[in-house]
C-alpha cells in the first residue's frame, strides 16, 4: 500500500460516497454546536420535519454571547441577559437542545465552557476522529489527532440530519518545526511565527500537519493553542499525530472510552501517525531557535514581529499590495513606522479565548503576575478560563488569588473579549494586548486595536502597561 | 554536562574571567547544571611557558569543549618575542573555523547617561554586528616593496554565504531587520556580496532587509544609531565600525563579543585589551567579561539563564555601582560580587513564583 500522512488515513476511514467529481461524503463522528450558528440550522429541520440522526454524538455548550460576569443571582435564579440578540440565541438554544434531544452543557453548568476547550477536556475528541462545529477555530481539535473542520450553518444541518459531510478533499501540508523553543517562547509565539512566516493565505486549500521534535515534547494544551490558529494561515485544518502525551491527557476523561473500547481504538490509533515515506503537497521547515517572543502590529496575524523589534515601513514591503495594506494597518492601529514594540502603550488586557485559556496558559500568566499590580494606566485586565473545569482546577491552585491580588478581573468561561458578541469589549479607539487568535478590524469591538501575543506576555503588558518582553519579567 | 574552557590570557584577562566564572558557577550550582571548568594557558603566559601563544593542548581542549571563554592576551612584555601572543588569537580561530564575529552594541534603560551621545540619539539602541572574521584584505595575499605595496581583498560566495546565514538567524531572534554594510559603489568584492547576500535573504522573506554603503554607515551609527538591528560586513570595515559602535555605550568595559564556527563550538571574550597597566590591580571592569558570560549561555542552549545574568549587570549598573571606567569606585571583584548578589535576588523570586505555580510541560515561560 501507498504510504499516507496521518490526514490521509483518517480521511479514507470515513469515505462513505467517492463521487465522480471528487468530492467525497464523509462520516462525522462529533459535532459540536453553541448558540450562535445553531439556530438557523434547528429550525431548517423543524421546517423539513427532520430529526438529529445522532444526538448521542453531538454536545452543545452556549459560549459566544454568554457574559463572564456572575450569572446566577442571589436567589440562585438565571439572571436575565441585556442584550435582547444574545438573549434570544441563548433561550432558543436551551429549546432546540430539549426538542432535538441533544446533550447540553447550560450556562450554570460546572462543565460549562468555550466549546473548543470543552471538547478536549471531556474526551468528547478523540484520535482519528472527525469533528466539526460551527466555528471558525474548530482545528484546535487536531491537537488531538482528530480531523476537525469550522462549517457553517446549511452544513450544520446537514450534520445534524444525516451525521455525514460533503467535502472534497484538501491538498496536504507539513509544518515541521525542530529545535526547541527558546526561554520565554510559548506555542502562541509559535504559531504567530508560522503564520508570519506562511502569510495568513500561506495553507489556503491544505491541511496542515505540524510535525517535528517542538510538537513531539509539547503538551496538549500547547498543540491545541498552534492547531486552534490553523485557519490564520488559511488552512482548512491542523493535525498533530496522536502519541503518549495524547493518550496519557485522554485516558479516564469523563466522555472517552474506557475499557476493551480504549484498548481497541488505542490499537488503531496507534497506526495513524503519517507513514515514513508519505508525501506532502508542501513542506515548510522552521527552525524553533529562532523565535522570540512575539506581537502583531497590524490587523492581519501574519502581521508579527518580536517584541525586540519595531513596527515596521509600509515602504519597506516589496509587494504593492502589501504595502497598501500595511499603510492601512498602521492608520487603524494608530501606530507609525520605527516605534519600539516595546514603547506601545496598552489600556486593556485580555487572557482568554479558545487560544488560549486552559490551565497551562493561565499558570504561565501568573508567573508574571504574581507579587506585581496591575498598571495604573490600564482601564480593564481580565482573566477568562476557557471552563468551568479550567476555572476549577486554576482555583485549587491559587492562580484565582495571584490575579485578584494583582488587580487582574477573574471572570466566569466564555468566548468574551475575543469577539465583542457579549459584554466584553474594547472601546473605539482603544488598544488591547490579547491572547485570543484575531486581530481584524473591529474584531475586540468597532475602532478596537489589538495586540496579539501568549498568556505570559500580555500579563507583561498588564503589569507594565505597554507590550513588554516577558523575558525580563520572569527572570525578575 | 558542559564543558567550558576558560583561557584567562594576561593583563587584565585572569580577573575579569574569574568574575565572569564565578557568576556561571554560582548560576549552576543554584540550578543544578553540570558546568565544568577547564583552565588553560593561552597568549603571553603560554609564550612564557610553553613557547608559544597556543600550546597544541590548549587547542585540542578548545576543541573538545562547548564553548570557550576568553580574558585577554597581549602587553608589553612580549614585544620582542618572536611570536606575539595576538598570533594566537589567529591562530585559535583558524583552529576552531570560527568565521564569524557577533558583537551586539545596547544601551540599556536607564544608563543613556553613560553614552557621549546625547540621551536622546541613543535611548533605546541595540545594534548586532555580524563580521567576516576569515576573508577579505586581512587574509590576501600581501606585497610590500620599496614604493608600492598591496593587499589582495578576496571573497567568495561560500564565505559571504555562512555568514549570511548567521545573520539572518540572528535577525530572525532580534528586530527582524538586516543591514548590509559594504563599498558596492567602487567594490567589486562588495558587488558579489549583495549579490549572495540578496540570494541569501530570498530563504528569510521574514527578515526586511536593507544595504548602506559603509561610510554613510559610520555617520548613521552616529546620527540615528536605532535605525540599526542586525549589520552584516565584511572583515575589515566590521573590525571598523565594530569600533566605533563599541563607544555607544559608553565604556569599552561594557562590550562582549562571540565568534562562531560551523561545527559548534564558540569563543566568547570581551572587546577590551589585555590593559597590561592595570594587570593585579582589581580596578578592571569585569562587565564585558560577564556579559560574554550571558552570550556563552545563550548558545549553550541555557538562555533563561543568559537573560538573567544580563538582567543581573544591569541592575547593578542601574543602581549605580560602577568600575573606574565608569567613574565608579567599585573594584573588580566587588562589581562581580554585586552581580550575584543580583542574581541571587532574582533567582528567588523565580523560584518561589515558580514553586506556587507549577511548572508547565510545553511552555518555557
Amino acid at each position: 500500500m501507498k504510504p499516507r500522512t496521518l490526514y490521509e488515513k483518517i480521511w479514507d476511514a470515513h469515505v462513505v460516497e467517492r463521487r465522480e467529481d471528487g468530492t467525497c461524503l464523509i462520516y462525522i463522528d462529533r459535532h459540536l454546536v453553541h448558540e450562535v450558528t445553531s439556530p438557523q440550522a434547528f429550525e431548517g429541520l423543524r421546517h423539513a420535519g427532520r430529526g438529529v440522526r445522532r444526538p448521542d454524538l453531538t454536545l452543545a455548550v452556549p459560549d459566544h454571547n454568554v457574559p463572564t460576569t456572575p450569572r446566577v443571582g442571589p436567589d440562585g435564579r438565571l439572571l436575565p441577559i441585556a442584550d435582547p440578540a444574545s438573549a434570544g440565541q441563548l433561550a432558543a438554544l436551551d429549546r432546540n437542545v430539549a426538542e432535538f434531544g441533544i446533550p447540553c452543557l447550560g450556562m450554570t453548568d460546572a462543565r460549562q465552557g468555550i466549546v473548543h476547550v470543552v471538547g478536549p477536556e471531556l474526551g468528547f475528541t478523540l484520535p482519528g476522529a472527525t469533528l466539526v462545529c460551527g466555528d471558525s477555530h474548530s482545528a484546535a481539535h487536531g491537537a488531538l489527532g482528530a480531523l476537525a473542520f469550522g462549517i457553517g450553518t446549511s452544513e450544520i444541518e446537514h450534520v445534524l440530519a444525516t451525521q455525514t459531510l460533503l467535502l472534497r478533499p484538501a491538498r496536504t501540508m507539513e509544518v515541521r518545526v525542530e529545535g526547541r523553543l527558546g526561554f520565554g517562547v510559548s506555542p502562541k509565539d509559535l504559531i504567530l511565527a508560522i503564520i508570519g512566516r506562511i502569510g495568513a493565505a500561506g495553507g489556503t486549500g491544505h491541511v496542515i500537519e505540524y510535525r517535528g521534535r517542538v510538537f513531539e515534547e509539547m503538551s496538549i494544551e500547547g498543540r491545541l493553542t498552534v492547531a486552534n490558529m490553523s485557519i490564520e494561515a488559511g488552512a482548512r485544518s491542523g493535525l498533530v499525530a496522536p502519541d503518549e502525551t495524547t493518550f496519557a491527557y485522554l485516558k479516564g476523561r469523563p466522555m472517552a472510552p474506557g475499557g476493551e473500547a480504549w484498548d481497541r481504538l488505542e490499537r488503531w490509533w496507534r497506526t495513524l501517525p503519517t507513514d515514513p515515506g508519505a508525501s506532502f503537497d508542501r513542506s515548510v521547515a522552521i527552525d524553533a531557535d529562532e523565535i522570540a517572543p512575539s506581537v502583531t502590529w497590524g490587523t492581519s496575524p501574519e502581521d508579527v514581529v518580536p517584541i525586540t523589534g519595531v513596527v515596521p515601513d509600509p515602504d519597506e514591503f516589496e509587494d504593492a499590495e502589501k504595502r497598501e495594506a500595511a499603510r492601512k494597518s498602521l492608520d487603524y492601529m494608530g501606530l507609525s513606522p520605527g516605534t519600539q514594540m516595546r514603547d506601545v502603550k496598552v489600556e486593556h488586557v485580555f487572557i482568554g479565548s479558545c487560544t488560549n485559556s486552559r490551565i497551562e496558559d493561565l499558570r504561565a500568566a501568573a508567573l508574571v503576575a504574581r507579587d506585581r499590580r496591575v498598571a495604573p494606566d490600564i482601564r480593564q485586565a481580565l482573566v477568562v478560563p476557557g471552563s468551568g473545569l479550567v476555572k476549577r482546577q486554576a482555583e485549587a491552585e491559587g492562580l484565582d488569588r495571584i490575579f485578584i491580588e494583582a488587580g487582574f478581573e477573574w471572570r466566569e468561561p466564555g468566548c468574551s473579549m475575543c469577539l465583542a458578541m457579549n459584554p466584553d469589549k474594547v472601546p473605539p479607539g482603544e488598544r488591547c494586548a490579547s491572547t485570543s487568535n484575531r486581530n481584524f478590524v473591529g474584531r475586540q469591538g468597532p475602532g478596537a486595536r489589538t495586540h496579539l501575543m501568549s498568556p505570559a506576555m500580555a500579563a507583561a503588558a498588564a503589569v507594565t502597561g505597554r507590550l513588554a518582553d516577558v523575558r525580563e519579567l520572569v527572570t525578575a | 554536562m558542559t564543558r567550558i574552557v576558560l583561557l584567562p590570557g594576561d593583563g587584565i584577562g585572569p580577573e575579569v574571567t574569574e568574575q565572569a566564572r564565578q557568576c556561571l558557577a554560582f548560576l549552576a550550582e543554584r540550578r543544578e547544571l553540570d558546568l565544568a571548568f577547564e583552565t588553560h594557558d593561552f597568549g603571553g603566559i603560554a609564550i612564557d611557558r610553553h613557547g608559544c601563544p597556543l600550546p597544541a593542548t590548549t587547542l585540542a581542549a578548545c576543541r573538545a569543549a562547548d564553548a570557550v571563554l576568553l580574558g585577554a592576551v597581549g602587553g608589553p612584555d612580549w614585544d620582542d618575542a618572536p611570536e606575539r601572543p595576538e598570533a594566537g588569537l589567529l591562530a585559535l580561530r583558524a583552529g576552531l573555523g570560527l568565521f564569524a564575529n557577533l558583537r551586539p552594541a545596547r544601551v540599556a534603560p536607564g544608563l543613556e547617561y553613560l553614552s557621549p551621545l546625547r540621551d536622546d540619539r541613543v535611548r533605546g539602541v541595540d545594534i548586532l554586528i555580524v563580521r567576516e572574521l576569515t576573508g577579505g584584505a586581512y587574509f590576501g595575499a600581501k606585497r610590500l616593496e620599496a614604493d608600492v605595496a598591496s593587499d589582495d581583498f578576496a571573497y567568495s560566495r561560500e564565505e559571504i554565504e555562512r555568514v549570511a546565514h548567521v545573520a539572518f538567524a540572528a535577525a530572525r531572534r532580534r528586530g527582524r531587520r538586516l543591514t548590509l554594510v559594504d563599498k558596492s559603489n567602487v567594490l567589486a568584492t562588495s558587488k558579489l556580496w549583495r549579490r549572495v547576500v540578496a540570494e541569501v535573504a530570498a530563504g528569510y522573506p521574514d527578515v526586511v532587509c536593507d544595504s548602506m554603503l559603509v561610510d554613510a554607515t559610520a555617520m548613521a551609527l552616529i546620527t540615528d544609531p536605532r535605525r540599526f538591528d542586525v549589520i552584516l560586513t565584511e572583515n575589515l570595515f566590521g573590525d571598523i565600525l565594530s569600533d566605533e559602535l563599541a563607544v555607544l555605550p559608553g565604556s569599552i568595559g561594557l562590550l562582549a563579543s562571540a565568534s562562531t564556527g560551523a561545527d559548534g563550538t564558540a569563543l566568547f571574550e570581551p572587546i577590551h585589551g589585555s590593559a597590561s597597566e592595570l594587570a593585579g590591580l582589581n580596578l578592571a571592569n569585569p562587565a564585558g567579561a560577564i556579559l560574554s558570560a550571558a552570550m556563552l549561555l545563550d548558545h549553550v542552549g541555557l538562555t533563561e539563564l543568559g537573560f538573567l545574568l544580563r538582567a543581573a549587570l544591569d541592575d547593578v549598573l542601574l543602581s549605580g555601582i560602577a568600575t573606574a571606567d565608569l567613574g565608579g569606585r567599585a573594584s573588580c571583584s566587588e562589581f562581580g560580587a554585586a552581580v550575584r548578589a543580583r542574581i541571587d535576588a532574582r533567582l528567588c523570586r523565580v523560584d518561589a513564583v515558580r514553586s506556587l505555580v507549577g511548572v508547565n510541560r510545553g511552555m518555557t515561560a
